[in-house]
C-alpha cells in the first residue's frame, strides 16, 4: 500500500520532470515555442530555468535530446523557419501547444500542410478528448493498440465504431510518423539520453538509420551526382502525365484489359519489397502486448486466399460509410469527410521545380494504388496509369508505409522522387495515411453494415 | 371513389390493377424505371440488367438485356432510365464511366444502342428529356454533365458544375423540368443544386447551397411549375420554390437516414416518396406539409431500397421499388403501414407554479376515470389553442382531451426531498453506520416510517454480529446461567462457554502466542460459519487487539476468508470496537480495561464511539430478545421483504428511498430485484435529483448505481462551460485559452503556467512546484448592493460577506500599478514580515528592492517564516499622497476606527491561519484567496508554514464538514471579516491589495 503510493508519487515527480523538460527545450533557444507567442514566452522561459535550476539543486540528472530535429528523415533546416510561419500555421501552433503543453514532432512535420494539420488535429482532439461511446482511458488504450497493429474486441455498435475509427486512425498515424522518420519526442524511449554528450556519437534512435551525420553526408554527395538523373526522372513524369491526358480518349483499352490491370497491379503490389527487408528492424519493446507474435500486415494472395475485389462503386465513403459513422458516433463522420477531402484534394499545383501543374492525375493515382493494394477496385479507373506514374522505387515506399511503416528506412525515403520537395513527400504521406485509413474504414464498416442488415 | 374515375380518365379507360408482390431477381438492384405502358420495368445493377412485366399476380422477367459471354464494366449500370415518349427507348449510365442507350426495338440479341464514353469517371444518373425524343442527359462523378443527341455519335454540349475556385464536384442527379422546356437541374456532392439552360452551357441560371454535404438526388414537381425536391446525406428531403428570385425552401422533411431517391408522388399535390441508401430499408411516402410523421410506409425489403418509381405518371397508388435485397417490389397504397395510426398523441408540460397539462386522445383518457376533460378557465386563455386547418390530412386524427392537474397551495415543497437527498449517507461507511445516519436523518425531518425502515434494516442486516457480543456478555456476566445456546464462534469449539469467553480475553490480552494455540483446531471452521456474518465477526478484531499494528491490507491477508466477503465496504477495525467495549463492562477485570485504554487504537478513534453511539437502550434490547431467533435466519431470509418494502416505496412515489436503501444494502438485494425495474428507479430518482439541482448527489448516485446502464451516464456527455475569466465569455474551443481575448484564463499561482483543469488539483512529487488551481468554489456570500443595515444585521457580527460596486477606487488602482508605483515610491524604504502566523522579524527595504528582487512566485519548500511579505507597517506620512485616493467601504462599526494596511506580494504568497479583529480587504490588482473559519473552529495548520503549504498538504484531507468557508477576491471586490474569524491568504497572481481594519 505504502510502496504503491510512493511509486505513484516518483511518477508525478518524473512527469513533472519531463514537463519541465519540454519548458526548458522550448525556451532553450531552439525557437520552437516562440511561434506560440500568444503565450508570453519569455516568462515560461525565465521560469523554466529558474526551475531546472530548482531541478539540479535536487539532483536530479537532465535527459538530453537525441535526434536532431522532428525528422530523421528531413534536414532540421527545411522544417523549422522561425518566423516564417503565416498567420494560419500561426494559429494552428498556438493552438497544438495550447492543447499539449508543446509542440510535438508529428506536428512540426504536419504543418508543411496547415490546412490539413488542421483538420487532422480538430479530428483527433474530437476521437479522444470530446464525446463519445467510448471512455476515455478505453480511446487511449485502443490508440495505443492501433499503433502496435492489434486488433480489439468489440461492444456495441456505437462503441465498435468508434473504436475502428480509433484504430483506423492511429493505424494512418503510424504509417505517417514512419513514413516522415518522426523523432521520438523527449519523453519516449529513445528520445533522451542521460548521457553527457561527449562519451559516444551512437544514437540508438537511429537503429535503422545507423549514424545521422554520416548519413546526411550520404544523402548530400548523392543529391549532387544524381541531379540530372533525378531533374530527367521528373520531367519524365510529367511527360508522362502529359501524354495520359492527351491519348485517354483515343485509345481506349477492352474491358478485359482494363480488369486484368488492376488484377496485375493488385498481384504486382504484393510483390513490392523493398531489399532493404533483411535491415533489423527496431526491436521494439511492443511484443509484450501482442498475444500472436507473428501478427502483422499478410498480404492477402501470397497465401493462396483468394478475396473477393472490393468495388468501390458498391460502397464508398461518401454515400455509404459516411452515413454509418455519423449514425453511430455522430460528427465524426464529418470531421473524417472533411479530412479526406482536404488530403485528396489538396494541391499546390506544383511538382518539383515546375510551377502550374494539374497533379490531379498523380495524386488520383497514388490514392487509388494503395486502394488497389487493399484490393480495393475502381470501376471507372484505368490501371495501366499506375504504372506509367509510380515508378519502383516509390512504389516500394508506399507499400511499405502503408502495410509495414516500421520498416520504413531512410534510404526508401531518400530514392524515391528525389528532386522533390520535402513538404512534397509530406504531401505525398498525407494521401498514403488517408488513403490506408479510408480503405480499412471501408472494410470494417462494409462489415458492420451486414452485420446491421 | 372521385379519385378512382378520375385516374380512370388518366389511363384512358384503362385503371391499373394488381397487388403487393415481390419477385427475387439474381443480384442486386442499382435502379429501376418504367416503361411509359405502366405494364413494364427494367431493374438494372451491377450484374442484372433486365425487364419484367408487371401482371395482375407477378413480375414476369420478359428480357434479359445482359448479353455475351464476357460480362462487361459498360453493363455495370449505376442508373437506369426509360424513356417516357418510346417504349423502346433505354438509357443506362455505367460505373466506369459509359452511358449507354438500348433499343428494344433491334431484332439482334444484344439491344445495345450507342455507347458514349465521354465521362471520366462514374456516370451517376441518366435523364432524358421529357417531350424531346433525342435528347439524353447525363451527370457524371468527373463533375460534368453531357447533353446527348442520340442522332449524333458524341454530347452536344457539356456541362461543367465547376464552382468558382475550380474544384469540380460529382454531380449526383441530373432532372430536366417537366414544364421548362430548356431547364434542368443538377445535384452535388458538395451540398449545391444547380439550374440550367441547355443552350447555355458556358454557365449556370443559378445556384445554391441546398444540404450539408452531398445532395443525392432530386425531383420536379409534376404539377407545380416551380417546385423541386432534393435529398441529401444530411438525412433532408426540402422543397424549393424555383419561381422566386431566390430558390426558396418551402417544405423541409427530416427523415432517419441520408435520402437517396426521392419521387413525387402522382395526384397527390403535397406527397413524395424516399429512400435511402443506408441503414433505413423502408419506403416512405410523406405528406411535406407534416414533416415529422411520414404518411404510409413500405417495410417490405430487407436491404437498403435503391430505385422508387411510381408506376404511372397519373395513378397515386401503385409504386415500384428495387432493393440491394435482389428483390423487385410493387406497393399499393392501401396495404402500407401509416405510422399515425400507431402513434398516441400525448403531450406533457408543467406550468410556472407546478400545474401539470396533459393532452391525450380523446378516447384514451374519457374511458380512464371518467374524468371530464379540461375545458380551459381564465387562466388558460382558449384563444392559444390553434385554429385546425380543416385541408390537413391529420386533422381528424388530432383532436384530443386536455387534463390539467392543478397544484394545491403548499403541497408542493419538496424541501424534505432535498434535504433527505443532501443528508443521506449513501457508502464509505459500514452499513449499519449507514443505517444508522439514514435513520436519524429521516427522524429529524418527521419521517418517522422511513426512518423505521432504516432502523429495521440494520437490524436485520447488521446485527447478528453485535448481538452475539452482547449476548456473550450477558453469559459471561450471568455465569452462563441463562442457559442460551451461544451463537458466538466461540460456541462451535465445543467448549464451555467459560472457557470460550476466557480464551477471548486472554487474546484480547494481546498474548497472541495462546490465540494461534487455541484457534488453531477451529480456525476455518470459525471464519468459514462467520463468513455471512461479517459485519461483526470478532476474529480479525482480535488479530487488531494483539500486536499486529498492521494496515487494513494486512488483516485481509491473515484473514483470506474475509478479502471475500460478500460486504466490501465492510471496515473491519470500526467495526470490531463495539465489542471491546462491551467487554470493558464486564466484571473480568479492571487491569484489562487499563490495558485497552493504552491501545492507541481505542484511546485515539473517534470512529469507536461513532459507531457507538447509535446503539441507544431500547435498541440493544430488542437485538437482545430477538437474537436466537436472528442467528438462525440467514440474512437473505428477509431478502423478499425488503424487496417488497422497496416496491412498495417505489409505488409511493419515493423512489429516493428505494434507491438509497437499494444502493445501501448493495449485492445483499440487488439480485433479488431485476435489473430493469432498478434501472427505472435509478433514473427517474437521477432524474429528479437533477430537477432540485443536485448534481453532486446524482452524480454519487450514478457513480454507485451497480446498474451498467446508469453508471455509464457518468461517462457520456458531461460537458464542462467555462467561461474566459478576462472578458467572461464562453470558452469554446478549449477550455482554457479566450479565443476572443487571445489570454490564458486561469493561471498557475506559482509557475504561471496554464492550469487546465480547474477542477482538480495537481498533486506533485516532492520538490516539484504546485501548481495553485483557482478553484471555483466560493462559499462566501456576494452582494452588489448591500446596505448598511442589512450589513449590520446579517453579517457584521456573524459572517464573512463579499461586498461589490460599493466603492470606485479606479483611480487608486491607476496609482497602484507598477510603473506609478515605482515611480514615486520606488526609493521609500518599506518594512517587510515574515510570512507566518505569529509575524515578529521584520525587515527594512527600498520598495524598489523589494518590487524588483522579492516580487516572485512563492517557492512552495520555504517556510513562511522565512518569506519575506510587503503588508502593513506602512508610512503613512510618506505614502500618503497615494492612500488620500482610496475610498474605503462606507460600512464602519461602532467604536472602531479604520486603519489601512497596503500591501504587494507575489503569487503563491500569503499569510498563513491568524486571527484579529474586523475589517476589509479590498483587491487593487491581481486575485486572493481566502480561507476562513469561525472563532470557535480553530483550523488545523502549521504556523510557520505557508497557505500554500497547507493548501498543498492539509487542505485536500479536509472532510467536507471541515473544509474552511473560501472565496477568490478579484480586483475591485472587497471581503468583509468579522472579528476573531480566522482566515489564511493566498495571493493567486502577483497582488495588490489594502485592507481597512477596524479597531
Amino acid at each position: 500500500m505504502r510502496l504503491a503510493t510512493a511509486a505513484n508519487e516518483a511518477y508525478t515527480a518524473s512527469l513533472a520532470v519531463s514537463e519541465l523538460l519540454g519548458c526548458k527545450q522550448c525556451g532553450g533557444g531552439r525557437g520552437r515555442t516562440r511561434k506560440a507567442s500568444g503565450l508570453d514566452h519569455e516568462r515560461l522561459k525565465l521560469e523554466a530555468v529558474e526551475r531546472v535550476e530548482i531541478i539540479f539543486e535536487l539532483g536530479i540528472r537532465i535527459p538530453r535530446p537525441l535526434g536532431h530535429g522532428p525528422s530523421r528523415f528531413i534536414p532540421e533546416k527545411e522544417i523549422l523557419q522561425v518566423g516564417s510561419e503565416d498567420a494560419q500555421m500561426h494559429t494552428l501552433f498556438a493552438d497544438s501547444f495550447a492543447a499539449l503543453g508543446r509542440l510535438d514532432n508529428i506536428t512540426l512535420v504536419m504543418v508543411f500542410h496547415p490546412q490539413y494539420l488542421e483538420s487532422f488535429l480538430k479530428t483527433q482532439h474530437y476521437l479522444l478528448q470530446m464525446d463519445g461511446p467510448l471512455p476515455l482511458h478505453y480511446r487511449h488504450y485502443i490508440g495505443i493498440m492501433g499503433l502496435l497493429k492489434a486488433e480489439e474486441h468489440s461492444w456495441s455498435l456505437a462503441e465498435l465504431v468508434h473504436a475502428v475509427v480509433l484504430l483506423t486512425h492511429y493505424h494512418s498515424l503510424a504509417s505517417f510518423t514512419f513514413g516522415c522518420g518522426i523523432s521520438p519526442e523527449i519523453h519516449c524511449d529513445g528520445g533522451h539520453t542521460f548521457r553527457p554528450p561527449s562519451v559516444s556519437n551512437y544514437c540508438f534512435c537511429d537503429i535503422t538509420n545507423g549514424n545521422h551525420s554520416v548519413d546526411e553526408m550520404q544523402v548530400n554527395s548523392a543529391g549532387n551526382v544524381s541531379v540530372s538523373d533525378s531533374f530527367f526522372e521528373v520531367e519524365a513524369l510529367m511527360e508522362k502525365m502529359r501524354q495520359l491526358q492527351e491519348c485517354r480518349d483515343e485509345e481506349e483499352a477492352s474491358q478485359e484489359e482494363m480488369a486484368s490491370r488492376f488484377e496485375i497491379e493488385k498481384r504486382e503490389s504484393m510483390f513490392v519489397f523493398s531489399s532493404d527487408d533483411e535491415e533489423a528492424t527496431p526491436a521494439r519493446d511492443v511484443s509484450r502486448h501482442f498475444e500472436d507474435t507473428s501478427y502483422g500486415y499478410k498480404d492477402f494472395s501470397r497465401h493462396g486466399m483468394h478475396v473477393p475485389t472490393f468495388r468501390v462503386q458498391d460502397y464508398c465513403w461518401e454515400d455509404h460509410g459516411y452515413s454509418l459513422v455519423n449514425r453511430l458516433y455522430p460528427d465524426v463522420g464529418q470531421l473524417i469527410d472533411e479530412k479526406f477531402h482536404i488530403a485528396y484534394n489538396l494541391t499546390y499545383n506544383t511538382m518539383a521545380m515546375h510551377k502550374d501543374v494539374d497533379t490531379s492525375m498523380l495524386r488520383r493515382a497514388i490514392w487509388n494504388y494503395i486502394h488497389c493494394m487493399f484490393g480495393i477496385r475502381y470501376d471507372d479507373y484505368d490501371y495501366g496509369e499506375i504504372n506509367q506514374l509510380l515508378d519502383r522505387s516509390f512504389k516500394v515506399y508506399i507499400k511499405t508505409v502503408v502495410c509495414t511503416p516500421e520498416k520504413v528506412t531512410k534510404r526508401m525515403y531518400d530514392s524515391f522522387w528525389r528532386q522533390f520537395k520535402h513538404s512534397e513527400k509530406v504531401h505525398v504521406n498525407l494521401l498514403l495515411i488517408e488513403a490506408r485509413m479510408q480503405a480499412e474504414l471501408l472494410y470494417a464498416l462494409r462489415a458492420i453494415t451486414r452485420y446491421m442488415t | 371513389m372521385e379519385k378512382m374515375s378520375r385516374v380512370t380518365t388518366a389511363l384512358g379507360g384503362s385503371a391499373l390493377t394488381g397487388r403487393t408482390m415481390h419477385c427475387h431477381l439474381d443480384a442486386p438492384a442499382n435502379a429501376i424505371s418504367v416503361c411509359r405502358d405502366a405494364a413494364q420495368v427494367v431493374v438494372a445493377g451491377r450484374s442484372i440488367f433486365k425487364i419484367y412485366a408487371i401482371e395482375e399476380e407477378q413480375f414476369v422477367e420478359k428480357l434479359n438485356l445482359r448479353v455475351g459471354r464476357k460480362p462487361s464494366l459498360n453493363l455495370s449500370c449505376a442508373d437506369v432510365v426509360w424513356h417516357q415518349m418510346d417504349e423502346n427507348l433505354l438509357a443506362t449510365a455505367a460505373t466506369n464511366g459509359v452511358v449507354v442507350t438500348w433499343n428494344l426495338g433491334r431484332p439482334s440479341r444484344n439491344k445495345q444502342d450507342q455507347l458514349f464514353t465521354e465521362h471520366k469517371r462514374t456516370v451517376n444518373k441518366v435523364c432524358f428529356h421529357p417531350t424531346e425524343a433525342h435528347v439524353l442527359l447525363s451527370g457524371s462523378q468527373d463533375g460534368f454533365m453531357k447533353c446527348f443527341d442520340l442522332r449524333r455519335k458524341d454530347s452536344v454540349s457539356t456541362f461543367s458544375g465547376e464552382a468558382l475556385g475550380g474544384q469540380s464536384e460529382s454531380v449526383r442527379d441530373v432532372q430536366f423540368s417537366i414544364r421548362d422546356y430548356f431547364t434542368f437541374a443538377s445535384t452535388f456532392e458538395n451540398g449545391n443544386v444547380q439550374l440550367w439552360d441547355i443552350r447555355r452551357p458556358d454557365r449556370c441560371e443559378r445556384m445554391f447551397t441546398a444540404h450539408n454535404g452531398p445532395v443525392f438526388c432530386c425531383d420536379w414537381h409534376p404539377e407545380d411549375r416551380g417546385w423541386l425536391a432534393t435529398g441529401g446525406r444530411d438525412k433532408m428531403v426540402k422543397v424549393w420554390d424555383m419561381t422566386t428570385h431566390r430558390a426558396k425552401e418551402v417544405h423541409c422533411v427530416q427523415t432517419i437516414a441520408s435520402v437517396a431517391r426521392v419521387k413525387w408522388r402522382p395526384e397527390c399535390r403535397h406527397h413524395l416518396a424516399t429512400c435511402s441508401m443506408m441503414v433505413d430499408h423502408n419506403i416512405y411516402v410523406w405528406d411535406v406539409r407534416r414533416p415529422f410523421v411520414p404518411a404510409a410506409m413500405f417495410e417490405e425489403h430487407r436491404d437498403v431500397t435503391t430505385g422508387i418509381a411510381w408506376r404511372h405518371p397519373h395513378d397515386p397508388s401503385f409504386l415500384l421499388s428495387g432493393s440491394k435485397d435482389s428483390t423487385l417490389c410493387q406497393h399499393l397504397f392501401r396495404d402500407a403501414s401509416q405510422p399515425v395510426e400507431r402513434a398516441n398523441p400525448e403531450g406533457l408540460c408543467y406550468g410556472l407554479f407546478g400545474d401539470l397539462a396533459f393532452a391525450a386522445k380523446e378516447s384514451l383518457v374519457a374511458t380512464e376515470s371518467g374524468r371530464k376533460p379540461y375545458t380551459g378557465d381564465r387562466r388558460h386563455p382558449i384563444f392559444f389553442k390553434r385554429k385546425l386547418d380543416p385541408a390537413e390530412p391529420f386533422a381528424g386524427l388530432a383532436s384530443s382531451a386536455l387534463s390539467v392537474f392543478e397544484m394545491e397551495p403548499g403541497t408542493g415543497s419538496m424541501s424534505w426531498f432535498v434535504d433527505t437527498a443532501e443528508r443521506y449517507a449513501l457508502a464509505g461507511r459500514p452499513l449499519a453506520e449507514l443505517c444508522d445516519h439514514n435513520a436519524k436523518v429521516a427522524r429529524e425531518l418527521g419521517r418517522n416510517q422511513v426512518a423505521q425502515t432504516w432502523t429495521m434494516l440494520r437490524i436485520i442486516y447488521c446485527s447478528p454480529g453485535l448481538v452475539p457480543a452482547t449476548n456473550l456478555n450477558h453469559s459471561v456476566g450471568k455465569g452462563s446461567s441463562c442457559g442460551l445456546p451461544l451463537m458466538n464462534s466461540f460456541n462451535l469449539k465445543d467448549m464451555a462457554p467459560g472457557l470460550g469467553s476466557e480464551t477471548r480475553l486472554d487474546r484480547s490480552k494481546g498474548d497472541t502466542r495462546s490465540d494461534t494455540v487455541l484457534l488453531d483446531s477451529s480456525a476455518t471452521l470459525i471464519t468459514n460459519e462467520d463468513n455471512e456474518e461479517t459485519e461483526g465477526s470478532d476474529v480479525p478484531a482480535d488479530y487488531l487487539l494483539g500486536d499486529v499494528e498492521g494496515e487494513e491490507d494486512e488483516l485481509y491477508l491473515l484473514d483470506p476468508e474475509h478479502a471475500h466477503s460478500e460486504e466490501p465496504e465492510y471496515v473491519l477495525p470500526q467495526e470490531a470496537f463495539p465489542l471491546r467495549h462491551e467487554i470493558v463492562d464486564t466484571p473480568p477485570g479492571p487491569e484489562h480495561l487499563q490495558d485497552k485504554a493504552d491501545s492507541p487504537h481505542v484511546s485515539g478513534s473517534e470512529a469507536d464511539a461513532a459507531s457507538l453511539v447509535p446503539m441507544d437502550s431500547s435498541f440493544s434490547l430488542i437485538s437482545v430478545s430477538h437474537a436466537l431467533y436472528d442467528s438462525r435466519l440467514p440474512p437473505d431470509f428477509f431478502s423478499a421483504l425488503v424487496c417488497d418494502m422497496l416496491r412498495f416505496y417505489a409505488e409511493q412515489g419515493d423512489v429516493q428511498m428505494a434507491v438509497s436503501v437499494l444502493i445501501v444494502l448493495g449485492e445483499r438485494v440487488r439480485k433479488d430485484i431485476d435489473e430493469q425495474t432498478q434501472e427505472h428507479w435509478y433514473t427517474s430518482y437521477i432524474d429528479l435529483l437533477q430537477r432540485f439541482c443536485l448534481w453532486n448527489v446524482s452524480n454519487q448516485v450514478v457513480k454507485l448505481s451497480t446498474s451498467r446502464a446508469i453508471s455509464c451516464l457518468n461517462q457520456a456527455s458531461t460537458t464542462l462551460h467555462v467561461n474566459c475569466s478576462h472578458c467572461k465569455r464562453p470558452m469554446s474551443s478549449r477550455g482554457w485559452v479566450c479565443d476572443r481575448c487571445h489570454r490564458c484564463a486561469s493561471m498557475c499561482a506559482v509557475c504561471h503556467h496554464v492550469v487546465k483543469g480547474l477542477f482538480v488539483w495537481p498533486r506533485y512529487g516532492p520538490g516539484a512546484p504546485v501548481a495553485v488551481a483557482e478553484e471555483e468554489r466560493c462559499t462566501v456570500e456576494r452582494r452588489a448592493d448591500l446596505s448598511y443595515a442589512e450589513f449590520m444585521q446579517h453579517y457584521a457580527f456573524s459572517r464573512p460577506v463579499i461586498l461589490q460596486g460599493l466603492t470606485d477606487n479606479s483611480r487608486f488602482r491607476v496609482l497602484c500599478s507598477r510603473e506609478r508605483l515605482l515611480a514615486s515610491f520606488g526609493d521609500s524604504v518599506v518594512r517587510l514580515s515574515t510570512a507566518n502566523t505569529y509575524s515578529y522579524r521584520k525587515v527594512d527595504l527600498p520598495f524598489q528592492e523589494y518590487v524588483e528582487q522579492m516580487l516572485h512566485p512563492q517557492d512552495p519548500l520555504s517556510m513562511g517564516n522565512d518569506t519575506l511579505y510587503f503588508f502593513g507597517d506602512n508610512n503613512f506620512t510618506e505614502w500618503a499622497s497615494l492612500f488620500r485616493h482610496y475610498s474605503p467601504p462606507p460600512f464602519g462599526l461602532l467604536g472602531t476606527t479604520p486603519a489601512y494596511s497596503f500591501g504587494i506580494a507575489g503569487a503563491g504568497s500569503g499569510v498563513p491561519f491568524h486571527w484579529h479583529g474586523p475589517g476589509f480587504s479590498e483587491v487593487i490588482y491581481g486575485r486572493k484567496r481566502w480561507f476562513l473559519y469561525p472563532p470557535e473552529k480553530t483550523p488545523e495548520f502549521h504556523p510557520n508554514k505557508t497557505t500554500l503549504a497547507w493548501l498543498r498538504d492539509t487542505y485536500p484531507a479536509l472532510a467536507p464538514s471541515a473544509r474552511p468557508l473560501e472565496c477568490t477576491i478579484q480586483a475591485g471586490e472587497v471581503l468583509y471579516f468579522p472579528d476573531r474569524w480566522w482566515h489564511a491568504t493566498l495571493n493567486l497572481d502577483t497582488s495588490v491589495f489594502i485592507s481597512t481594519f477596524l479597531s
